[in-house]
């Protein structure tokens, strides 16, 4: 399983940060990942989350910036995890510590940098992502 | 999906005797490289237990617990064991942390939960005492634990399908983690 640091530097300084913030990992050639921009991710400032940061994986190092144009999804940070398109089972990596073996996947942070919820394995839709974010917010 | 997480915004008076989530004193994130991978012969016996049943095929439930945590409690009241007998091709692997290596197996048998074919109780040593937090395991085959109650569901031989590492999980969130871990997704 992968990491890169550097990655992980640039997220542990937006994560760590006070509020709720989700890292969503994607991929410009993936169909599931495409399947959520729409409904999910366009309006992503109303999520209600205090930072979304998209990391763009397995993808030839290259920024999917003009996919997320195409798809509507405007504004949002992207990060660009390098290296190749791995075939499976050999797509797995690791964001902060955070297995990653499915795109897309979803991270939710709270605490100051700890994971509160984890989507991690076919779509996610915006109800419980809204929800979890304002899970993440509660006072337990 | 379609995981309702209203149970987890309304149900804030539940929280007496939650544990507080104060992790390491170090810094604000303990994730990422201050969380390594936990290697074969780091892992603890619960932990190689655990990790043996998560890699055979279907969906894997663990979730950690312990006594003291109202939380904790609050799920199991609402009716957890439902879920349990409801899917028993589901792995249910309950871990009790925090709790001095006790398993606290009779406290969950109060709640309808018992060990079984497809449900097995552990306990989770802490490095000392548990009352010591510095001494408490903040990470469970390397993934973070910071709160009681965590549960995590995993499909696909052992891979993290859903984490919820923060408030409470109602039996209908469960059961629709565990539905949406049954479904075969595909991309290229």
């Amino acid at each position: 399983m992968t990491e890169h640091a550097p990655t992980d530097d640039a997220l542990r300084d937006l994560v760590s940060a006070d509020g709720v913030h989700v890292v969503h990992v994607w991929a410009p050639w993936c169909d599931n990942s495409l399947n959520e921009h729409g409904p999910v991710w366009a309006d992503w400032r109303s999520l209600g989350a205090d930072s979304v940061t998209f990391v763009t994986v397995w993808n030839e190092g290259e920024s999917g910036a003009e996919t997320l144009r195409e798809t509507g999804v405007e504004g949002v940070r992207e990060l660009v995890v390098p290296g190749p398109k791995p075939e499976p089972p050999d797509r797995r990596l690791r964001l902060l510590g955070v297995p990653v073996s499915w795109i897309p996947t979803t991270l939710v942070f709270n605490r100051n940098g700890l994971l509160a919820t984890a989507f991690s394995y076919g779509e996610v839709s915006r109800e419980p992502l809204v929800e979890a974010i304002g899970g993440a917010r509660s006072s337990w | 999906m379609r995981l309702s997480f209203l149970a987890l915004l309304v149900a804030t008076a539940a929280c007496a005797q939650v544990e507080p989530a104060s992790g390491p004193p170090a810094g604000p994130v303990t994730l990422g490289g201050t969380a390594p991978d936990t290697t074969a012969e780091e892992r603890t016996p619960t932990e190689a237990a655990v990790a043996a049943t998560i890699a055979g095929p279907g969906v894997h439930v663990v979730h950690f617990w312990a006594p003291w945590c109202g939380n904790s409690r609050a799920e199991f009241e609402a009716g957890w064991y439902e879920v349990v007998e409801a899917n028993p091709d589901v792995s249910f692997s309950f871990v009790a942390i925090w709790n001095d290596g006790r398993d606290s197996a009779d406290r969950l048998a109060r709640y309808g939960i018992t060990p079984g074919d497809h449900v097995a109780v552990y306990a989770q040593p802490d490095r000392g005492p548990s009352a010591d937090r510095a001494l408490r395991r903040r990470t469970f085959l390397g993934l973070p634990l910071s709160w009681t109650p965590t549960t995590w569901v995993f499909n696909r031989d052992g891979q993290l399908a859903y984490a919820f590492n923060y408030g409470e999980v109602s039996p209908d969130m469960l059961a629709t983690a565990i539905a949406h871990a049954r479904d075969e997704w595909m991309h290229d």
